[in-house]
């Protein structure tokens, strides 16, 4: 055989294997939106899936609860109906009533009951399940430390049912906004498998929209759902998920025009996109992610020889003085300025600036005032005696390791200037980036003395995971202050949210006093959105919030395909 | 001839078996863990232990050891705990996709490198031989992926001509099914050229020294002697036991058929199988991670078998008993 | 420097005045020049004369690293307490530096003298031995020695790069006004009166009374050699002056300075310029100073990571070979399935695994390489061994009765000796490419500690706006692995002259 033919040959056969399902029809594209993603969905099934990018397709393709949103000005969530036509809290707001509406059908045409729900909330509170969303049932009814189903939820006839809360609490509507799933599909699932069911492939959902293909780690598609009534079927026909992991590749496809929506846009191509492209616009969101240099606060040596008994301070960073002179000396503002620009915040305390009315706006932040730094340290007792460079006590250096996960450049960039700044005052930061697997896990187990990390909040208020007990795993710098403690335990037993107010204030003062960790900037994620797409919000909520509203607004200028 | 072959079969099963239990213990000792990578923001602190435990990570390793061998003995690759699937499947959406690159670069490899081979050899010591030579050298010693990212730097970037990285345009699910080739086509272009001419050049300085050693023996002398054209002296006489090295770096390279090639997948994003096994080693799929070793493992240990084999059939003087 | 040993011997060109003679004797180089030995002369003058250049342009750091390097040996002598004030990373690669250029400078200077001497009193040439031949083979493969020259320069380079890199290569400041400036530009800087950060108290030091002065003295010299360079400046996009105030503008703000906080109230004065040859990285880090630095890391990791792997590689083809039987199906299965995993991965898998075992990356990285790299030898050396096995001398060591360490390392060792030399020079090429590879997968050497895989890593996501950090450490990776693969192609030319030139 001639090489030419064997060439031919070949790039058919290629061709024919990985790319079996290519249909040989053309497809209008003017009905069709195209999203750029920088990571795949891990699962579409809305009880184990836990990236964001399932969490932006599921909303679209299964019922959701209740149809929520932030409200920006007031700092909190509101409900709305949606496959909840109404509720009520009764019995001294323990219980809720929902009334659920009755002409919502899955895509197979199966009514969507007060039995799915029931069902699917029996999944997600199923240890063997290991949904990551088994928290939000915490304060339902429990039985020998399990989740009780048949105690917990009431169905009072087809339309109608009961959830029992063992309290009344601000997020009790939050926690009942969980995506019920069909319970005709998955009723003899393997519960300890679920989360590799075939039927995760092929949901069978009611939102507005409905999957048409998921190639993984390339796209997903969507296309409109033309029986749902969840609002109502989507609007466009097809929204295109791209999954794109390498920036520049991203970038250069916005560019073109092939992509109506991207994220994440990053701060330093922002001027480049204003520039070049016109038809490009960028929306800021509110910042919900922070990220942060940890001080272990305790001997973590030593607790972890004793088996999590033993509380000493940590022989660094257990003195409140040296936390406060490291804040002093890193240039925070010099690191947000290079790395953020006017996409970033100088972070005062954990409490995010979108909650308004729980921010106590009188803490100033740290300055970078290295020789403020040196004095705090010397009332601690650390000097240079034996000029080397470093500053030292009691014959020990000021030394350590600072971890941060490998691939980040922005935790890098923090990394390498911390190291830079800290050098000047006389400590010396051996850095050290680890594979993020391994650094998510020795944060939470406490085993690093400094490391840069980051944390998102949620949409409500909730400290208590991040400052309560030292055994929690995201109290990651092994913080412990009774004050803080009494707090926490005061605002989260208040019947609405705004009451705990006074109670966060104060804790954000004992937190900025304290430093337990390094707090150093809320990031802003930046979305990019084609002007041709109409009727896109992308908001703190997600990007594809109220996909069912997009439209295409200029046939002419659609993707030619 | 058939008796070795059942032999080396045989002695390969321990050997890939060997080679899957280090895989399988080495991993599970290594520091991280599968499930932090879900364990983030506000998800419940409680939710590692279950996933441990719903994924049988949370078994003592002996068992785990007997569960993991018994399933692969039925035939059960078992589930990719980073991409919730059966691991059969993944490798099926992916293998395609190697292979349709790892095939070009290979004959991209041999056709320019035997190309290169002859001519430097039959025009020794000319211009084009230094020329070819020295570029050769400069080739095989650069990175690949510094190489990828020049390429990408001057052609995708700088000409715009040719995309950057990925295997087909976006909607290329909508196009007609020449057009969708060409797109691949495309996409193809600087990878496999990446890929391939590195090794060209290496296969390039073999043919060539090979072919000049072939010529110079008595019976290629006899032949031009008689008076045969040039063509058929070089083409039948000196080219049949030329190819012989080739031949056998043919065999060699067929691991790097299926198992991809990691960085150049990683530089131009070819979501091929190289490409995979790091993701999942940097997410410790476990599952994953071992099916990926035993498709490499497979293709190398048959590689060298093929190696052989074909040594065998070219060169008849040497025997397998 | 072992090849230096075998320079050839002149013949002194008769005649020349006193002076010329004088010459001859003390500045290594002219005598090969006048004598007819043109191209080897005058690459040792060029050599040495590079040293003196050198020298000549960091001679403050010169002298401060003599300064520092006497005063700590005089203090580990009188008082070996004080290690921790001098036993730094950053103040001994100034020593090593300093040590290395002179003591290669009077190491060139007492061979040429002694050629010559020797060249007075003996003319014969004794040495016939099988690498004096290969020697003298090699030297005729002009390509392969240029390869050579360039590799001898390179690692001059290594150990001389605290006196030849510009800035420091981890230094950054005003990151906002200096990064990513492309080669062979300029940043205005302003030249301040104090330390922008003051240093250390001495106040707080504790020292010993009876050596207080020279501690002293001695952490300030130390000091003044790490000092990065940035400290009394600062750099700024542009500035004018207002009343008694600079006003300076950075990025998008402008900042304003009191005149009497520069060093001097003429704006020619106080405020200068920096240039950076081959331009700067995303920190504002100077790129030609992290390539200089970056040489250490692939040059040296390349090298040792080959010695331990043909180490281990000759060990186990020696013993699989020589004992045969059970050792050497056992250690040849081992080499089976080692070679069967593909070798980034089993290079990724032992990272990992080893990870958060406390050892410097770059140590690591070095023995990864050297681990998963000796299996190819190891089959050579074994092939080589079973032939050699049944050569007659081996034969008769064996008749006498020799023990199986004699005969190993002294009748076969040495005729296995040149595949490997030939093999390993071949090898060190790859093992850089290897290291690259590693940085760029992003599991290299740890930052900020510059590496070429490294710096092109970073410079990866910006080679639209920024192409130089990614492109020109990777031309450093080609000089340096050609460079070892002509020598390597050399050298197999040259030890085996039976073997056609052509070949391969």
């Amino acid at each position: 055989m001639s090489p030419r033919y064997l060439f031919v040959a070949l790039l058919c056969c290629g061709l024919l294997v990985s790319c079996g399902k290519k249909s040989g029809d053309k497809d209008p594209m003017s009905e069709t939106a195209v999203v750029a993603l920088s990571g795949d969905a891990d699962n579409l099934n809305p009880v184990v899936s836990s990236s964001s990018t399932a969490g932006d397709i599921q909303g679209n393709i299964y019922p959701t609860m209740f149809d929520v949103s932030f409200n920006l000005r007031e700092g909190k969530l509101e409900f709305e109906p949606s496959l909840v036509r109404a509720w009520e809290f009764t019995n001294g707001g323990k219980d809720v009533i929902l009334y659920i509406r009755p002409d919502v059908r899955w895509e197979d045409g199966i009514l969507v009951t007060p039995l799915d729900i029931k069902f699917s909330y029996e999944l997600y509170g199923d240890p063997e399940v290991a949904s990551p969303r088994r928290s939000y049932l915490e304060s339902m009814i429990h039985t020998d430390g399990a989740f009780d189903v048949d105690k917990s939820i009431e169905i009072l006839n087809d339309t109608t049912m009961v959830f029992h809360f063992t309290r009344q609490y601000p997020l009790q509507l939050f926690h009942l906004n969980l995506s019920p799933i069909p319970r005709h599909v998955y009723r003899n699932a393997d519960r300890r498998t679920l989360r590799a069911n075939p039927a995760n492939e092929r949901p069978v959902g009611a939102g507005p929209f409905k999957l048409e293909e998921w190639t993984r780690q390339q796209q997903i598609v969507l296309t409109r759902n033309p029986t749902s009534t969840l609002p109502y079927p989507a609007k466009l026909e097809r929204v295109i998920f791209r999954v794109i992991s390498e920036p520049t590749t991203r970038l250069t496809e916005l560019k073109k025009g092939d992509i109506d929506l991207m994220q994440p846009i990053y701060p330093e191509d922002v001027a480049d996109l204003q520039e070049t492209s016109p038809d490009i616009k960028l929306v800021t969101l509110p910042p919900r992610s922070y990220e942060y240099i940890g001080w272990m606060n305790i001997d973590n040596d030593e607790w972890h020889a004793s088996g999590k008994k033993t509380l000493k301070p940590h022989p660094l960073f257990g003195d409140r003085r040296v936390r406060q002179a490291l804040t002093y000396a890193i240039n925070r503002k010099a690191i947000l300025e290079d790395q953020l620009g006017p996409y970033g915040e100088l972070a005062v305390t954990d409490f995010s600036p979108i909650f308004r009315w729980a921010i106590q706006h009188d803490l100033i932040p740290y300055p970078y005032a290295p020789d403020r730094a040196r004095q705090l340290l010397r009332s601690a007792g650390w000097s240079d005696s034996d000029g080397d460079g470093l500053l030292d006590k009691g014959g020990k250096s000021f030394e350590f390791t600072l971890y941060y996960n490998v691939g980040n450049k922005r935790r890098e960039y923090v990394a390498t200037m911390v190291q830079e700044n800290l050098k000047q005052i006389g400590i010396k930061v051996n850095l050290q980036s680890v594979e993020p697997v391994v650094l998510y896990k020795n944060i939470e187990e406490k085993k690093y003395d400094a490391f840069i990390a980051g944390f998102s909040v949620g949409l409500a208020i909730d400290p208590a995971d991040r400052w309560g007990e030292i055994t929690s795993p995201f109290n990651t710098v092994a913080f412990e202050n009774r004050r803080v403690a009494e707090l926490l335990k005061l605002g989260l037993h208040v019947p609405t949210e705004r009451d705990a107010g006074p109670f966060w204030k104060e804790i954000q003062s004992i937190l900025h006093q304290e430093q337990p960790c390094t707090f150093l900037y809320w990031v802003k994620d930046i979305v990019a959105v084609n002007r041709r797409l109409k009727g896109a919000n992308p908001n703190i909520l997600g990007v594809t919030d109220h996909m069912w509203d997009w439209k295409i607004g200029d046939p002419k200028s659609a993707i030619t395909y | 001839m058939y008796r070795y072959l059942i032999r080396r079969v045989l002695s390969a099963i321990p050997l890939l078996f060997g080679l899957l239990t280090i895989t399988f213990f080495i991993i599970r000792l290594a520091p991280g863990d599968p499930v932090s990578l879900y364990v983030q923001g506000d998800v419940d602190p409680h939710y590692a232990e279950d996933l441990r435990a719903a994924l049988g990570l949370s078994d003592p390793l002996p068992l785990q050891y007997v569960k993991w061998l018994k399933g692969t003995l039925t035939g059960e690759l078992g589930v990719s705990f980073s991409k919730n699937a059966e691991v059969a499947d993944i490798l099926l959406e992916t293998l395609p996709n190697t292979l349709l690159l790892t095939t070009f670069a290979l004959l991209f490899n041999f056709v320019l490198g035997i190309g290169l081979g002859i001519i430097t050899a039959l025009k020794r010591g000319s211009g084009i031989d230094h020329t070819v030579n020295i570029t050769s050298l400069f080739v095989y010693s650069m990175p690949e992926f510094w190489l990828g990212l020049m390429l990408i730097l001057g052609v995708s970037l700088q000409l715009g001509v040719l995309p950057a990285s990925g295997m087909h345009s976006p909607l290329a699910k909508y196009l007609s099914f020449p057009e969708y080739v060409w797109d691949v086509a495309q996409h193809m272009v600087l990878p496999v050229f990446v890929l391939g001419v590195a090794s060209a050049a290496a296969t390039g300085r073999y043919m060539r020294g090979s072919l000049l050693e072939v010529i110079n023996q008595d019976y290629i002398r006899t032949a031009r002697a008689k008076g045969l054209s040039e063509v058929l002296v070089i083409g039948k006489h000196a080219m049949r036991n030329a190819m012989i090295p080739i031949i056998t770096l043919l065999g060699l390279s067929l691991p790097f058929l299926l198992g991809g090639a990691v960085i150049v997948e990683t530089v131009f994003a070819w979501p091929g199988m190289g490409k995979l096994t790091i993701d999942a080693i940097f997410s410790r799929d476990y599952p994953l991670i071992i099916a990926c070793t035993m498709v490499s493992g497979v293709m190398v240990i048959s590689g060298n078998l093929v190696a052989d084999l074909l040594y065998a059939l070219v060169d008849p003087r040497i025997r397998y008993d | 420097m072992t090849e230096r040993g075998r320079v050839p011997k002149v013949r002194l060109a008769a005649g020349g005045s006193p002076l010329l003679r004088f010459l001859d004797r003390n500045v290594p180089g002219v005598a090969f020049i006048r004598s007819g030995q043109r191209r080897f002369g005058l690459l040792l003058l060029g050599y040495v004369l590079a040293f003196v250049v050198v020298i000549l342009g960091a001679w403050q750091d010169f002298i401060r690293a003599f300064v520092s390097f006497g005063l700590s040996m005089y203090l580990l002598i009188v008082d070996p307490g004080h290690l921790v004030v001098f036993w730094r990373g950053e103040v001994i690669e100034h020593w090593i530096a300093a040590l290395f250029s002179v003591v290669m400078l009077m190491l060139l200077w007492w061979l040429n003298r002694r050629y010559l001497l020797v060249e007075a009193a003996d003319a014969v040439e004794h040495e016939r031995s099988q690498w004096a031949l290969a020697w003298r083979e090699f030297k005729k493969n002009r390509v392969a020695t240029t390869g050579l020259v360039v590799i001898v320069l390179l690692y001059t380079v290594v150990f001389l790069c605290p006196f030849l890199a510009p800035f420091h290569p981890n230094a950054f400041q005003d990151g906002i006004v200096t990064k990513y400036q492309p080669p062979l530009s300029t940043v205005t800087v302003l030249h301040l009166k104090e330390r922008r950060v003051a240093g250390l108290e001495q106040s707080s030091l504790n020292v010993d009374p009876e050596h207080a002065h020279a501690i002293r003295q001695l952490i300030e010299v130390n000091r003044e050699l790490t000092e990065e360079g940035f400290g009394r400046q600062r750099a700024v996009d542009g500035y004018h002056v207002e009343g008694s105030n600079v006003i300076a503008t950075v990025g998008n703000e402008a900042d304003s300075i009191s005149i009497a906080s520069l060093v001097d109230s003429d704006p020619d004065v106080f405020a200068g310029e920096r240039r950076y040859l081959l331009g700067t990285d995303g920190y504002g880090r100077d790129l030609l100073s992290r390539i200089l630095y970056g040489s250490r890391v692939s040059l040296t990791l390349g090298f040792i990571a080959v010695l331990l792997s043909v180490s281990l590689g000759t060990f186990v083809g020696l013993m699989a070979g020589y004992f045969g039987r059970y050792t050497d199906s056992v250690l040849m299965r081992i080499v089976d399935v080692l070679l069967a995993f593909p070798a980034l991965f089993l290079i990724l898998i032992i990272i990992a695994v080893f990870e958060s075992v406390s050892v410097p990356r770059i140590l690591l990285i070095v023995v990864v390489l050297g681990l998963t790299s000796w299996m190819g030898i190891s089959r050579l050396v074994r092939g080589e061994v079973l032939s050699l096995k049944e050569r007659d001398h081996v034969m008769a060591a064996h008749a006498l009765g020799f023990g199986h360490a004699r005969i190993l390392f002294r009748h076969i060792l040495p005729n296995v000796l040149t595949p490997i030399i030939v093999n390993a020079t071949l090898r060190i090429g790859g093992i850089i490419l290897v290291e690259a590879a590693l940085s760029y997968l992003n599991i290299g050497v740890q930052p900020p500690t510059a590496s070429w895989g490294n710096i092109i890593f970073e410079g990866k996501d910006v080679l639209a706006h920024a192409w130089w950090v990614s492109t020109l450490p990777g031309f450093a990776i080609v000089l340096v692995v050609v460079c070892f693969n002509l020598v390597g192609d050399g050298l197999r030319d040259a030890f085996d002259p039976m073997l056609n030139n052509e070949r391969a």
